[in-house]
């Protein structure tokens, strides 16, 4: 049996120990070039369960296993499982006081440990893939929101991750920006990149994902295939989510 | 017989007399003084100078280091770094000048039973005790408005310099605190014109600076009225060139999306 990518277990988050825990007991595989959807309600815990992924939140119980190692254990290097995950922010986040270029060179240089040329090399054919090789220059205040998020995105590529998490990606853009970057992330399943993708579209879902897993209080309540989940569930819960946001 | 208009235009010109007799000095040899006591002033400038480049420079290390202190989660890290901002911002500057110069020696003398030269006009370290105070001073202001500046920066920031793997120093140094030092230039400035003016305080431990030189110079030539002048137009030419190089370097390494964003107005 191949062992999945990325392996979660009984993964508990509280932030308070007098509030009902954000995330409780949560089970996941995520193998290799899968493409893994995650819906719920505001508040069922999606961004927890993502930032505990890359250890950005430090979950207070469970295991999480990336390629077979455990990334909760104290002599794992959580900067560099941070390297091998990209990740996709739903404000953009981009570093205010570098232009673009310099926001894709950064971890480059100051990671990967790359000499300017190399990164600068690397950052130019990830912007070209975002369609943004003119933009190289400008700041980010000087960017839309749609072109923001696709330098979100070239950030998080150009370090050639393993496995790409993105919270929320189109949530904070107008309507007519979505599509780009729909059309960016399923480009990047089309060519196998793993992703797990806390989203609303879905037509995303649809399109691209091979599984969908639906949250509810800080668990997962259904997971399956995108046609068993959003047009065939069997949870009420899960019925009245899609009845609401579809 | 008084008849207040007559006696408002006797006051007038009066005044205007006043003012004719006080320009009148420029044209004396009075204000030569300047000129013959050239090397003293310049000598002053210099110690003034020297004084606040210092005290600005080391002001600033501690702030930035005071201010990271303050940020951390660890309280036996945060707990001193709160100390020393509140009390050296809790008590006047001339009491921590006059502390330094002559209690502290007296508590060194206490403590370890080592002698130290006191503060007196003879004491060689009087200027490296200005510097000292001065520095520790600034210090604790800058390192509230670094702290502030840190804290304004969206946490997004942060999270977004760790998620690409950066280790939190790297993330500070890279990310978070070029972003805070745009932010603060116009409150740092602010601190940094202080700290010219409040070097003044120091003459009182016998640093021949600006200020004191000026106390032995009016005393010698009984010229007040034109060394305080002189000795207020030297701090001016501090501050105002000060000011103009901070205001260009502020505008120098602007970047759309940070600091003020000045509107397109006049
Ligand atoms: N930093 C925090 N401190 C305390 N509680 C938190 C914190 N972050 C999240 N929570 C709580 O944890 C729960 C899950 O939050 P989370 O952000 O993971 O939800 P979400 O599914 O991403 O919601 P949304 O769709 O609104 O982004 C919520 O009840 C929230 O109030
Ligand atoms: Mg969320």
């Amino acid at each position: 049996m191949i062992e999945p990518l990325l392996s979660i277990r009984n993964l508990e988050k509280r932030y308070n120990a007098t509030d009902p825990p954000a995330l409780n007991g949560v089970n996941m595989d995520v193998s290799k070039g899968e493409v893994v959807v995650i819906i719920g309600a505001s508040g069922s815990g999606k961004s927890t369960l993502l930032r505990c992924i890359n250890r950005l939140i430090e979950p207070t119980a469970g295991e999480i296993y990336f390629e077979g190692l455990n990334v909760l254990d104290p002599s794992y290097d959580v900067n560099h499982l941070r390297e091998q995950i990209g990740m996709v922010f739903q404000n953009f986040n981009l570093f205010t006081h570098l232009k673009v270029l310099q926001n894709i060179t950064l971890g480059l240089i100051k990671v990967k440990k790359m000499s300017k040329d190399e990164a600068e090399k690397i950052a130019y054919e990830t912007l070209r893939m975002v369609d943004l090789e003119d933009k190289a220059d400008s700041y980010p205040a000087q960017l839309s929101g749609g072109q923001a998020q696709r330098v979100g995105i070239a950030r998080a590529l150009a370090m050639n991750p393993k496995l790409m998490l993105f919270d929320e990606p189109t949530s904070a853009l107008d309507p007519e920006l979505v599509g780009g970057i729909i059309q960016i992330m399923e480009d990047l399943a089309k060519r196998q990149m793993t992703m797990v993708v806390v989203t609303h579209e879905m037509g995303f879902a649809k399109e691209a994902a091979d599984r969908v897993v639906y949250v509810d209080g800080g668990a997962i309540v259904e997971e399956g295939s995108p046609e068993e989940v959003l047009t065939n569930p069997k949870h009420e819960r899960t019925k009245q989510f899609l009845s609401r946001i579809l | 017989m008084a008849n207040p208009i007559i006696d408002f235009f006797a006051a007038v010109i009066n005044g205007f007399r006043n003012v004719f007799d006080f320009l009148g000095t420029f044209s004396t040899n009075s204000w030569f003084l300047l000129i013959d006591n050239w090397d003293v002033f310049l000598n002053a400038l210099r110690t003034t100078l020297e004084i606040c480049i210092f005290s600005m420079l080391f002001g600033f290390i501690i702030g930035v280091i005071a201010a990271l202190m303050k940020l951390s989660s660890n309280k036996v890290i945060r707990v001193p770094s709160v100390l020393y901002v509140e009390i050296l911002r809790g008590t006047p500057l001339l009491v921590q000048i006059l502390f330094m110069s002559f209690a502290y020696p007296t508590l060194v003398q206490q403590l370890f039973s080592v002698t130290l030269v006191e503060g007196t006009w003879t004491n060689p370290t009087a200027r490296w005790d200005a510097i000292i105070v001065l520095s520790l001073n600034t210090g604790a202001y800058q390192a509230e408005i670094i702290r502030a500046g840190i804290s304004s920066i969206p946490k997004g920031q942060l999270e977004a310099a760790r998620a690409i793997g950066l280790s939190y120093p790297e993330a500070m140094a890279y990310v978070i605190l070029p972003q805070a030092f745009r932010v603060i230039t116009p409150p740092l400035a602010n601190e940094f014109i202080n700290l010219v003016l409040n070097s003044s305080l120091v003459s009182v431990i016998a640093v021949s600076d600006l200020t004191q030189t000026g106390r032995i110079i009016s005393s010698r030539t009984f010229r007040t009225l034109e060394t305080w002048t002189i000795v207020g137009l030297f701090y001016f030419s501090i501050t105002l060139t000060l000011s103009r190089v901070l205001q260009y370097v502020e505008k120098r390494y602007r970047i759309p999306g940070l600091g003020i964003q000045k509107e397109e107005s006049f």
